[in-house]
């Protein structure tokens, strides 16, 4: 087969964007300014590590990164307290545009964090790293800096898994092999040039993230691509390689979980989008079955499949970035 | 509700801490006039990033990237590098002078792995294997080359950095003993620069001589009867043999069994095993003679089991020459109570000696507090401004 997905012209390497004189000169030329924010929820572990690395390196020795921040679930450990004394931001996402209330889930705290982010650029990084580096900063911002035409910009990696054992030298992404890359080659084959289209690491112009919808659970990220893929097009898509992030393995049963909600936003995306059309509602419970005494027993759990409307339409947003300060995002032709 | 009054707690013990840290290190720079707070989160993030680099590799080149790289951001011009893999800066004093005071770190890190060298960070502490050891000193290294390069502070010697590597001291000659033949400046002082423990001072070091002891044994099925010994008995045997040795001056030679690892884990017959030892001795000489008698009750335990053996010294770093090293010491005593921090003798090893028998006064400083067991590593945070600040009053004293 001949044919190779548009998004593989639009795949880099970190490493290209790793001189970081040459990315501050990007920005200054560009006059954009930069926000990075971790969605979290009890992730004391990791947190510190991550804000204070990145900070260190690209805040303060080479100011690529304006703000800081983390947009807190609830979280029962301390991880705002922790966030807060390497310098983050800490916001709760709860007390985030109150009068729309709250959901619980990463989708839920990457919409509100919008609203309180300043920059232009906007990258989310997850908690959950253990070996961060400046790379997963500049690797996701480099190609926003340096193609106008690119909106939005993921992460792929090599996946270790941190586990009891020790790291596993390969695995990961099993959610992406056996569901989401079945679904992107049978509906958009263009999608399926993502080699980790699941990643929780990805930077967007704030213009073009505000018109997306979000999904606030799991579904987050299939949701923004095939939105986005409708609405720019392939083009506006860019992947990095950024070689390699240890996270904590997840069990299967809450893998599981997580297949239900991508693919309660994915069948969503297609009715609107009008390319399937359900004959029956969906339910809204992820059915599981536990052994126990000889026995079968249903284990349900409400999957959110909440959505927030694209933050454009928020009033208090409109009024605090307005639209015509700035235009939308419109990729090249 | 009880765990949230816990965390809160916690928190607010915290913040507490924080808080007399802060006090404190504001007393420090009224009293040393070096605003070094913001560098400190850097030579955290330096520390974490350069620990997680993997080691030992050939000439250590994942590590030296990291700090060739970082050279080249902070603008510095004047790195050379050699074929053993030492990386040396050179910082002109203020004046026209041919003396110089060398700062130097290793960059090898024998215990790396690559789940326990990643770094946790909590407020207070940073944990992971290395992190006690050498890589604060890297770090540290790197953020006073950045506040020297701010034209901070100059001085009246040339100050060297080098970034090298200590295997095989001693024995093949390491990294940083190539380096010393070869240099033609006329070095008035050195430190080494190490993680922990803030506040020891090695007025009087003992030599050290270490030992890699590899056993060998017959395979066999885990029930035949009446055949080899296993690794882990003939390693046993010669650590209890060796602990029995009558030294001539016991309280001035020790032996220590560092590690023993032996065996396949469960259903496997243990047939290969390592033991590491390390002699420590007031002097050279007897550093030689206690080596000669622990090879011979090695190789006798080793005859008589049937294993098949194989030692290997892995290091030699001769005592130190306290006379030489005195001034040094003094200054850091005055240092370390001008900054408040507890100054405590020690008498471990110093690979600060290796300089010594080359006339050369030198000394090692720790960074910070912290802890090294066999399930955890980690250092304190709230000591390190005082560590770096401890450096560069040090530079003041005696560049």
């Amino acid at each position: 087969m001949s044919w190779k997905p548009a998004v593989l012209r639009n795949t880099f390497h970190h490493s290209r964007y790793a001189d970081p004189r040459r990315l501050l000169e990007l920005k200054r030329k560009s006059g954009l300014s930069i926000s990075l924010a971790f969605p979290t929820l009890n992730e004391g572990e990791t947190i510190g590590k991550e804000i204070l690395v990145l900070k260190a390196e690209l805040m303060e020795r080479f100011p690529l990164v304006d703000e800081i921040a983390v947009i807190d679930s609830g979280s029962t450990d301390e991880t705002r307290t922790i966030a807060g004394r390497f310098g983050a931001r800490v916001f709760s996402s709860r007390d985030i545009l109150k009068a729309y209330g709250s959901y619980r889930g990463k989708g839920e705290n990457l919409w509100k964090s919008l609203f309180v982010l300043k920059g232009d650029i906007i990258v989310w990084i997850d908690a959950d790293i253990s070996n961060i580096g400046p790379k997963f900063v500049y690797g996701l911002v480099g190609p926003l800096l340096e193609r106008r035409e690119i909106g939005y910009v993921k992460a792929f990696y090599e996946r270790p898994l941190r586990s009891v054992s020790g790291i596993t030298a390969s695995g990961g992404g099993r959610v992406t092999e056996i569901l989401v890359r079945p679904l992107f080659s049978l509906f958009y084959p263009e999608l399926s040039g993502l080699i980790q289209p699941l990643s929780g690491e990805y930077a967007g112009r704030r213009r073009l993230l505000e018109r997306l919808p979000f999904s606030v659970g799991y579904g987050v990220e299939i949701g923004h691509l095939i939105d986005i893929f409708h609405q720019h097009g392939i083009d506006s898509i860019a992947q990095v390689d950024l070689d390699r992030r240890v996270h904590r393995n997840q069990p299967v049963a809450a893998l599981s979980r997580m297949a239900f909600g991508i693919l309660n936003t994915f069948l969503n995306r297609l009715e609107r989008y009008g390319e399937a059309h359900m004959l029956r509602r969906l339910a809204a419970e992820h059915i599981a079955l536990a052994a126990r005494g000889g026995s079968y027993m249903v284990q349900a759990t409400a999957v959110p499949a909440n959505e927030r409307p694209p933050m454009i339409a928020i009033p208090e947003y409109a009024a605090r970035f307005p639209p015509e300060a700035q235009a939308a995002y419109a990729p090249a032709t | 509700m009880r765990g949230k009054l816990v965390v809160r707690l916690a928190g607010i013990a915290s913040a507490l801490r924080r808080f007399l840290a802060r006090r404190r290190s504001s007393r420090v720079r009224r009293r040393t006039g070096h605003h070094v707070e913001q560098y400190i989160d850097r030579l955290i993030s330096d520390a974490i990033q350069f620990n997680e680099i993997p080691s030992p590799t050939p000439r250590e080149e994942q590590r030296a990237a990291f700090i060739t790289r970082r050279l080249s951001e902070l603008g510095v011009s004047n790195v050379n590098e050699d074929k053993e893999g030492n990386i040396l800066v050179q910082l002109p004093a203020a004046g026209p002078t041919q003396e110089s005071v060398l700062l130097f770190a290793t960059v090898e890190n024998e215990d790396y792995s690559p789940l326990e060298s990643l770094v946790r960070l909590s407020s207070e502490r940073a944990s992971g294997k290395g992190m006690a050891g050498n890589s604060l000193g890297v770090a540290a290294l790197l953020v006073l080359t950045e506040y020297l390069q701010s034209g901070a502070a100059a001085f009246k010697c040339n100050v060297s950095l080098l970034f090298t590597c200590l295997k095989g001291a001693g024995v093949t000659g390491s990294a940083l003993e190539r380096y010393l033949d070869r240099r033609t400046d006329d070095l008035r002082a050195a430190f080494y620069l190490t993680g922990t423990p803030l506040g020891a001072v090695a007025r009087d070091p003992v030599g050290t001589c270490r030992l890699a002891i590899s056993v060998r044994t017959r395979d066999r099925e885990l029930f035949a009867s009446g055949g080899a010994s296993s690794a882990v008995s003939v390693l046993s045997s010669i650590a209890h043999q060796l602990g029995g040795i009558r030294w001539d001056a016991a309280d001035n030679t020790f032996l220590n069994v560092a590690r023993l690892e032996a065996g396949a884990g469960y259903g496997n017959f243990a047939a290969e095993g390592v033991m590491e030892l390390e002699i420590f001795a007031r002097d050279t000489g007897r550093l030689e003679t206690s080596r000669d008698a622990v090879l011979a009750t090695t190789r006798s335990i080793a005859q008589r089991t049937g294993a098949s053996i194989r030692i290997e010294t892995a290091g030699l770093i001769p005592a130190g020459d306290a006379e030489l090293r005195r001034p040094l010491v003094e200054a850091l005593r005055r240092v370390h109570s001008q900054l408040g921090i507890r100054s405590r003798p020690a008498s471990r090893p110093d690979p600060t000696a290796l300089l010594n028998a080359r006339g050369i006064p030198a000394l090692s400083i720790a960074l910070t507090t912290g802890r090294k067991t066999f399930r955890e590593e980690y250092i304190d945070l709230p000591p390190l401004e005082s560590g770096f600040q401890q450096l560069l009053l040090l530079l003041e004293a005696v560049a």
